[in-house]
């Protein structure tokens, strides 16, 4: 938090973009986890290739932001010069995220199971302790009913 | 460059290209400076499709600044 260097810069300056050939403003959008989902705004002519790189650029994590300006503006007049085309760094870039993103929901969902399971064998546990309680306090309540019935007619009767 | 219409890709290029220059001299000049609020409506562009950034209002000179505080506009922010 509250870290300034020149990648907030490149994040504005993408979005900035992105708001210009959307029409959207990216406080209007939807975002998932920090990352905003400018995608869907976008219209069909936009090649792939200048998509990964916004991406890229706007990535929340620092760490895989690209930040270089000087990378960024030759991959800008590769993706002009040929559109059809995705630059190498970006694929790879996009393979690095996609695994990362891949990992995180793994393990997530490894932790959804592992509660689940947790939570089931407790609730087992749970309902085989009282099915006991129930059935003791059933012996302890016909016990009592016998022991009181018997006193009761000791007495009666006498 | 708030005009409200959608730009098309080839805009795009020129004006993203330009962008870059601007902000690659502004990172690189001694002491560099950090702009910190960029949005459309600080971006002027001219008939001639020359690209002008204005309201250096909240930029920083430092970037060992310890940026205590937030600035600039939600959603052009990034996250850090």
């Amino acid at each position: 938090m509250g870290q300034v260097s020149s990648s907030c810069d490149v994040y504005a300056a993408a979005f900035c973009l992105i708001h210009l050939i959307t029409g959207v403003p990216p406080y209007e959008m939807e975002s998932h986890v920090f990352r905003i989902l400018f995608e869907e705004h976008l219209p069909k002519s936009i090649p792939e290739s200048l998509i990964l790189l916004l991406q890229a650029t706007t990535d929340p994590k620092l760490s895989l932001r690209l930040s270089d300006l000087a990378e960024i503006r030759y991959l800008m007049s590769e993706i002009r010069s040929n559109p059809s085309q995705v630059p190498r760094s970006l694929a790879k870039r996009k393979r690095e995220r996609a695994y990362q993103e891949n990992d995180t929901e793994g393990h997530s969902l490894k932790a959804l199971s592992f509660y689940d399971l947790s939570d089931d064998t407790v609730a087992k546990k749970f309902s085989g302790h009282e099915e006991k309680i129930i059935f003791l306090a059933l012996i302890i309540f016909a016990l009592g009913f016998i022991l009181f019935s018997f006193l009761y007619l000791l007495l009666f009767y006498r | 460059m708030q005009s409200g219409r959608r730009f098309s890709c080839d805009e795009l290029y020129d004006i993203a290209l330009q962008l870059c220059d601007i902000l690659s001299d502004l990172h690189q000049s001694k002491p560099s400076v950090i702009h910190r609020d960029l949005k459309p409506s600080n971006i002027l562009l001219d008939d001639a499709g020359k690209l002008y950034l204005i309201d250096f209002g909240v930029a920083a000179s430092n970037i060992n600044d310890d940026g205590s505080s937030v600035s600039g506009t939600f959603g052009y922010m990034p996250p850090e």
